[in-house]
């Protein structure tokens, strides 16, 4: 995944009425595209901020984004409201973005063991410029450090969940996340 | 920077980013390629069948069916807003010309065509309310289908729209095949 942070607009969210929004799962779990349509109309910020945030690239959050909604397309006959439907569209976000890492990941291994050329998922280290705002600071981190942090601190994932998720150790992911605020607090100083 | 700080700042970040445009069209037409409730082999083989269909559709020595297939899924959506269960009607009229832009477009359209004109042959028997849905449904891939061949025509090359195209047809079979699998109503 490149290092490259697209300016990150932000939107705000309107409250909506649940019963309407409950009313929408249910048809677009029917088979209503038109009430899917209304879902990505109402949700595609959020997953777009949780994709951009997890892998720091435009480009790749648009790529992953697109199919975090057609995976969602796929398993809505499977949902079955013990989360509420947000809660549920993210952890299948997440899932959609660790999945592409993992896919990097073996993808740059072969690579390697083929002799193709040095692994295509560079890790942004180091100090960014002084200056740049928070968003910046986070997309710049390491990619294992920035996805656990945004996943502890932003989308309020447990180490338990998060470990299970990456694949990693909980202590892995509570080291990553110590690294992750050390190096923000150290660039953004 | 100390702790307390960054977690003030981590508090004041916004949850949502706008996404660069819109990705709805695109996400309609990927949702084609992969239907609920099949597997992909399954669907493939099933996209096979209504492909084979339409070609022993398409041989078929009728004057002016290709025109009036034309006009019945121009008629298709339409019937959604005016929810009359009587089959669609059919009249020949000029075929209007018609270019391939991606190497599958022909057989694909000849699939649909013949899908959409079974589908108006059994509307009357189908719950309107499922006639609405599929109606919905049908219109918006359509559009998505008008959408990326306007787009075609001015980027020929674009794979992305390339494959959009390809998939928006291939949505648009899944649900005529399902709107013609579907039982009818008591």
């Amino acid at each position: 995944m490149g290092t490259a942070l697209a300016t990150f607009p932000m939107i705000a969210r309107a409250p909506e009425d649940e019963d309407e929004a409950s009313a929408r799962v249910d048809r677009a779990r029917a088979g209503d595209l038109a009430a899917f349509e209304a879902i990505y109309r109402a949700e595609a910020g959020r997953i777009y901020g949780l994709c951009l945030r997890l892998c720091g690239d435009a480009t790749t959050a648009r790529t992953l984004t697109h199919e975090a909604f057609v995976r969602a397309w796929e398993k809505l006959p499977s949902f079955r409201g013990d989360a509420a439907f947000s809660t549920w569209l993210h952890r299948l976000a997440v899932n959609v973005v660790l999945g592409d890492r993992r896919a990097n990941l073996r993808r740059a291994a072969r690579e390697r063991d083929q002799g193709e050329g040095a692994a295509t998922t560079s890790e942004p280290q180091g100090r960014v410029d002084a200056g740049l705002d928070l968003e910046r600071a986070i997309a710049a981190l390491p990619a294992q450090a920035r996805m656990v942090f945004v996943l502890f601190e932003i989308e309020g994932l447990g180490h338990g969940e998060i470990a299970a998720c990456m694949g990693v150790a909980e202590g892995t992911s509570k080291a990553q996340l110590h690294r992750a605020r050390e190096l923000l607090r150290r660039t953004l100083a | 920077m100390n702790d307390r700080e960054l977690d003030a700042m981590l508090r004041a970040l916004p949850r949502s980013a706008e996404p660069p445009g819109d990705l709805w069209p695109e996400i309609a037409a990927s949702v084609a390629a992969r239907p609920r409730g099949r597997s992909r082999v399954a669907w493939a083989a099933a996209a096979a069948i209504a492909i084979g269909t339409a070609a022993w559709w398409s041989s078929r020595p009728t004057p002016g069916r290709e025109a009036a297939s034309i006009v019945v899924e121009a008629v298709i959506p339409d019937v959604a807003i005016e929810p009359t269960p009587a089959p669609a009607r059919i009249e020949p009229v000029a075929a209007p010309a018609f270019t391939a832009l991606i190497p599958d477009e022909s057989h694909l359209r000849a699939a649909s065509l013949a899908l959409a004109s079974a589908y108006a042959s059994r509307r009357g028997g189908l719950d309107r309310t499922l006639l609405a849905t599929f109606d919905d449904n049908l219109g918006i891939v359509d559009d998505a289908i008008e959408r990326s061949r306007a787009a075609l025509t001015t980027s020929p090359d674009d794979p992305g729209l390339q494959r959009a195209l390809d998939r928006a047809y291939r949505h648009k079979l899944s649900l005529l095949r399902r709107a013609t699998e579907v039982e009818r109503s008591p």
